[in-house]
């Protein structure tokens, strides 16, 4: 008998608890997705319709100059790397951090500078080559409209000072709960476009003013509804990952009980035969 | 939608504050606050924070104190996006 079936119980056991915590992160993780997901459904109508804005300003904006619009020579890249603050929750940094490798490996000869926000993805480029520029921990999966509009405000900031010449974000999308996949956004530079009018605007006070107060908030619109995607994705991944080690360790249990039964059979039969022996000996 | 009426939506980043058809509104605008009416021409404006007064379709009034924000309006959809808006006292009058 390779384990005795006090040892098989023991494991039994702690199987046992293990799926009962892997069950109740997977169900506070399925909670929490329920709340993302819908504080994220609940901001696409604001996210959509400063898009909306958005490109009726660029279809009347020939001829204006914004730092937005300028197309430099990009030097410093800088990418955000959205990742999570707390671990267990599957593929989802690992996605994530592979991706930005392959963004790192082909940026060639320009300069690279990591936003990083979420703890697992500091934890991961600390110690590598990269320098990084600002580094966001504290978010906790709760994205607040007006933090993040302040994250925005510093990354605009470095690239009217020209410390960033490109900013990049690279986030998780959340198809659904099971399926997320990374991507990457240039955020900053916009493009204009060459067409003509479309529809003749008023501008109040003036277009140069509506540009430079709309641009700001447009990024910071697009960054929070990044946010909440990744966070959705974040809980939906966790949510997916617990299930399938709760699944596991009831497999192991299963697989267990059989072995612990089988060792139970064997010592019965064994106690049997040592009787039945004992007493064909007497006999005899 | 009659043609007094225009449809309008209010939106911060934490929700749809308003959607529906009214008659008239009054906007703090950057330079200086205007009123919309239905038909109004295609219009962006900034807007300061201030307060927002709507005529709905019944011929009531409703006032929302609302933060920085903007107002685009085309083919009598007008759409106001802000941060912040908390309703103030609406069927007073002031």
């Amino acid at each position: 008998m390779a384990e005795t079936l006090r040892e098989l119980k023991s494991r039994i056991r702690s199987a046992k608890k293990t799926q009962q915590i892997t069950k109740t992160m997977q169900m506070v993780a399925a909670s929490r997705l329920k709340k993302s997901e819908s504080v994220f459904k609940k901001s696409q109508p604001y996210h959509e319709k400063m898009e909306l804005i958005l490109s009726h300003l660029m279809e009347s904006s020939q001829g204006i100059s914004h730092p937005f619009f300028d197309s430099r020579e990009v030097k410093t890249v800088g990418l955000v790397i959205v990742t999570s603050d707390r671990g267990l929750c599957g593929g989802y940094n690992a996605n994530i951090i592979a991706r930005a490798e392959a963004f790192l490996k082909d940026a060639g000869s320009r300069n690279i500078q990591l936003i990083l926000i979420g703890k697992k993805g500091y934890d991961y480029f600390k110690t590598r080559e990269w320098p990084i520029l600002y580094k966001y921990l504290d978010l906790a999966g709760k994205p607040d409209y007006q933090r993040i509009s302040d994250i925005t405000q510093e990354l605009i900031e470095a690239y009217l000072s020209r410390t960033l010449d490109e900013v990049n974000v690279l986030y998780t999308n959340f198809v659904s709960a099971l399926t997320n996949k990374p991507v990457l956004k240039k955020f900053l530079n916009l493009q204009q476009e060459k067409e003509g009018l479309k529809s003749d605007f008023i501008f109040e006070p003036d277009l140069e003013g509506i540009i430079d107060a709309f641009l700001g908030r447009q990024i910071a619109s697009r960054m929070y509804s990044a946010l909440l995607e990744s966070f959705t994705a974040e809980n939906a991944s966790r949510m997916v990952a617990m299930k399938s080690a709760t699944d596991s360790a009831k497999e192991m249990i299963d697989r267990l009980t059989l072995k612990g039964n089988k060792a139970r059979q064997a010592a019965i039969t064994k106690e049997i035969l040592e009787i039945v022996t004992a007493g064909e000996a007497m006999k005899a | 939608m009659s043609e007094h009426t225009f449809h309008l939506t209010v939106v911060t980043p934490e929700q749809i504050f308003f959607e529906g058809d009214i008659r008239s509104m009054i906007v703090p605008g950057g330079a200086g606050s205007f009123g919309v009416l239905a038909n109004h021409a295609p219009i962006i404006s900034t807007l300061l924070s201030g307060r927002l007064v709507l005529t709905t379709v019944e011929g009531k009034k409703r006032t929302l104190k609302i933060g920085p924000g903007f107002l685009d309006g085309l083919n009598n959809e007008v759409t106001l996006v802000t941060e912040t808006v908390t309703p103030m006292d609406s069927e007073q009058s002031d």
